[in-house]
């Protein structure tokens, strides 16, 4: 059995639990399970005491903006009792993504506690700071703006079809599911597509993807014990799936590039999409204005990014001793930005709850910051929802939400519907 | 037959298999009570022969590590019959997700439950008796084919919570199902190549119920009463019991558990002592010198006592005011004994609101107490005659109830039922294991 969780020195009254002492894979499913229940405990008796931050990690809510408010009256950067300091202040989110003391794993690479699990070797989300250079090297090359243009034709193509032959036409008055039947299906294709994944190897890709949609939740709320070994099992698929593709260019990070499109940029794609259709048709004008101006999709994707983006927040660790809200920060210290609460900060966009097209500064968002883990795949990330919405509202200018929004629980990081019946 | 009893180390937990697992010996069974090593001196010294398992559990260093969390009157693990709020699938939830985690998971920490699996396949026991926390001996009943059955020591929160969380999470959609015990309890059972999990695990193949019927929680599971029999732990009567009280004996006790586990009372005795000290009353008060320091009066007929067995106090009792422990308030009650319950932790609010209910005594919640409420529930009892009669109903139901002796034929038959291979009967010789040892059953 692990150690009990403990109280920590860091804040004033952390309760945090101790650091699993081997990774998912190589844990007994006793050792792992006993640990995803105890940190879910955990984060519900922070979440029963008070905690907005605990409230958040639980994700029990559909809607978690008022947990982000309750964060942002609490101060710039305010100590929460999981152990993480969280911050819903864009000018200081911004300064901690932006700060070379901030990293992604500890300075020598070890997740720090308020991490629940590591998957160790072959997880995207785990890389060395050598492969992320590697991997931002490879991101430019591969989405520079005439790659990404010829992308662009790919991927609107393919969304195209994926809507025309799964989605029955607007004159036939059958009704469909947005998010099975269409967006899943078209942006795990398209995203294939874009890397040149043979017809063969689709329903892999298609399956490894689907088996690590959970993998950025899994990090800081823990899953079911199923889950995550389905996840590892996900891993080993996607080697296996890497080790058949011809590598396009071997030492470079184009392999790294290709499991992070399939494993990150394939749900924060679908999520994004189906956020945007979401909230464009909550405002029927703004839905009717994307109809009649195609283009306009990119700003929508930009405004959706700001007003409920795929990614909700980026956690960060201290590499070395640093300075946030005049407040010293140790190495080791957990950072959570907040990066939705931080698109809805009222210091910088006025009527911030509100989704509108026509938002001038709606690009200040920091949803999918290049320091993060979908910085990579975000210029596929966006590429991808701004197809799906011309494909939609293309063919289907009367598109309207035919049924409730079913969203997951205990995803704090990851947001979009699950499901949502849609009439044409 | 063979009968193992398992409950995990804390001796208030494990006081209420004591008797039956005296009836069943006395009937002619073999009985075997396995706990972790720390409880292994209480239970031989009750009589009965102890199988030490696993390693001592590590409850208490949980709790001391994380600043008392999760604190046992914590809001969040409240059960539903103890609460105002309507009951939703976010507190059930919880419950669950707390719970599992840093009690049932800790209580039966995983060498326990391998060592009983280990010594269940060896001893091969016809029915296995636990404790209503204790899952390891679902477990090893569940891996093993023996007939399980949980003994409670009061009414079953426990099981009414599982019927409303189950009942809750199967009105969620699928994706947002979540159910911790069952997680943990699936793959414990595959650690020892068991069947598939079931309700059973958690609920027993059927209960035990101490509680007298009209007290009794609704939970649509298969139970058969049992009328309580105090077992108070080894116990020395003292001489003053033998002389009848001269006027109104009330007994004042915060519970041995309360004082000895959960590190602090909750309430100011001082205060209460100070405002029963004008009433002509024998007060007996389980207090050591060091919670006296600071009490400026008490009533003049007071005995300090630092432990006295219940069982042996009560009968001579008008009253009792306590925290509403198990077996404080069960010995109570087959005593006849009216009750003043300043109830907070667990089960205890359910009993204090049904007793109050019953007109059988008082529920102080803790935002009510005050010492002045206690105090006029005391003089309430004292004074009126429908309390202590409402009491002597209520004892004269429990016991219509069969005693642990009485119980044990019905457990010889439901144990046949429910064994997946056949079973011994008690007196003479085992036909299956007596005759001919070494038979494989």
């Amino acid at each position: 059995m692990a150690a009990a969780p403990e109280v920590n020195g860091d804040g004033p009254t952390a309760i945090t639990q101790p650091p699993l002492r081997t990774t998912a894979r190589t844990a007994s499913d006793s050792e792992l399970g006993n640990h995803l229940l105890e940190t879910r405990g955990l984060h519900w008796i922070h979440a029963a005491n008070g905690d907005p931050y605990a409230v958040v990690l639980r994700a029990q809510l559909d809607d978690p903006c008022p947990e982000y408010a309750r964060v942002r009256t609490r101060g710039p950067l305010s100590f929460s009792p999981t152990g993480s300091w969280v911050t819903a202040d864009h000018a200081l989110a911004a300064q901690a993504l932006g700060s070379p003391d901030l990293g992604l794993s500890t300075a020598d690479g070890r997740p720090v506690p308020q991490q629940v699990l590591a998957y160790g070797e072959g997880s995207p989300l785990e890389l060395g700071p050598d492969a992320r250079a590697r991997l931002s090297q490879e991101s430019a090359r591969t989405f520079a703006p005439e790659a990404l243009e010829r992308h662009r034709a790919t991927v609107d193509r393919v969304h195209q079809d994926v809507l025309r032959t799964r989605v029955p036409g607007p004159a036939t008055g059958q009704d469909f599911e947005l998010m099975g039947d269409f967006v899943r299906p078209a942006v795990t294709a398209a995203t294939a597509a874009v890397l040149g994944v043979p017809e063969e190897l689709r329903q892999e890709f298609a399956t490894c993807a689907e088996r690590l949609r959970l993998l950025p939740d899994s990090l800081l709320a823990p899953q079911s014990l199923w889950k995550v070994r389905s996840a590892l099992d996900g891993l080993a698929e996607l080697d296996a799936l890497s080790a058949a593709l011809p590598d396009p260019a071997p030492g470079t990070g184009a392999r790294p590039l290709r499991a992070q499109s399939c494993a990150l940029g394939v749900t924060a794609a679908a999520h994004l999409a189906g956020n945007a259709v979401l909230a464009l048709l909550d405002d029927r004008s703004q839905w009717r204005q994307v109809c009649e101006t195609p283009e306009l999709a990119a700003h929508a994707v930009e405004e959706t990014l700001r007003h409920d983006p795929p990614v909700q927040l980026d956690a960060r660790t201290v590499l070395r001793e640093t300075e946030l809200a005049g407040r010293r920060l140790r190495a080791g210290t957990h950072v959570v930005v907040l990066t939705a609460a931080a698109g809805r900060d009222p210091s910088v966009f006025a009527d911030p709850d509100r989704f509108d097209l026509g938002r001038q500064n709606a690009a200040a968002h920091l949803a999918l910051h290049e320091s993060g883990h979908h910085g990579a795949v975000a210029p596929l990330v966006r590429l991808q929802a701004q197809a799906a919405l011309r494909a939609l509202a293309t063919r289907f200018p009367g598109l309207r939400q035919a049924g409730p929004v079913l969203r997951a629980r205990r995803t704090p990081v990851s947001r979009g519907p699950l499901s949502v019946r849609m009439t044409t | 037959m063979r009968v193992l009893l398992t409950s995990f180390a804390h001796h208030t937990h494990y006081y209420g298999l004591v008797p039956l697992a005296w009836a069943l010996r006395a009937a002619g069974h073999e009985v075997r009570v396995a706990s972790q090593p720390a409880l292994v001196d209480t239970i031989t010294a009750s009589g009965l022969p102890a199988v030490p398992v696993g390693t001592d559990h590590l409850i208490h260093e949980y709790r001391a590590r994380m600043s008392g969390e999760p604190r046992p009157n914590h809001p969040a693990i409240a059960f539903d019959e103890a609460r105002a709020e309507p009951l939703d699938w976010e507190h059930a939830l919880g419950i669950e997700a707390i719970l599992t985690p840093y009690f049932y998971l800790l209580a039966n920490n995983d060498t326990m439950v391998d060592d009983l699996v280990a010594f269940t396949r060896s001893w091969q026991p016809d029915l296995v008796l636990w404790e209503p926390t204790t899952f390891a001996g679902a477990v090893a009943a569940h891996v093993t084919g023996a007939a399980h059955a949980r003994v409670l020591w009061g009414p079953d929160v426990m099981g009414s919570a599982r019927r409303k969380f189950v009942a809750l999470r199967d009105q969620q959609p699928p994706e947002h199902r979540e159910d911790p015990t069952a997680e943990w309890l699936t793959w414990t059972l595959a650690r020892h190549r068991g069947p598939a999990f079931t309700e059973e695990l958690v609920t027993g193949k059927w209960t035990v119920d101490p509680t007298p019927p009209s007290l009794r929680l609704d939970t649509g599971l298969p139970t058969v009463g049992m009328r309580y029999v105090p077992y108070n732990g080894t116990s020395i009567v003292p001489d003053w019991l033998c002389e009848p009280p001269e006027r109104p004996r009330v007994c004042l006790t915060l519970g041995v558990s309360a004082r000895e586990v959960l590190g602090g009372d909750g309430v100011e005795q001082g205060d209460i002592l100070e405002a029963l000290a004008d009433l002509d009353i024998e007060l007996v008060a389980t207090l050591d010198s060091s919670q006296l320091a600071g009490v400026r009066s008490y009533p003049k007929h007071t005995r300090f006592v630092d432990f006295v067995p219940m069982h042996a106090l009560l009968p001579s009792c008008s009253a009792i005011v306590h925290h509403g422990g198990a077996g404080t308030y069960a010995t109570a009650v087959v005593n006849a004994v009216p009750q003043v319950m300043l109830a907070e932790l667990w089960d205890a609010p359910v009993k204090a609101r049904a007793i109050q209910e019953q007109g059988v005594g008082f529920f102080l919640p803790p935002a009510e107490l005050t010492p002045q409420a206690v105090r006029d529930a005391v003089v309430r009892i004292l004074e009126d005659p429908a309390i202590p009669a409402a009491a002597q109903r209520l004892c004269e139901e429990t016991c219509a109830d069969p005693t642990p002796a009485g119980l044990v034929p019905e457990l010889e038959r439901l144990t046949a039922r429910h064994r997946s291979t056949p079973v011994g009967v008690p007196a003479g010789p085992d036909p299956l294991r007596g005759a001919a040892p070494g038979i494989p059953k």
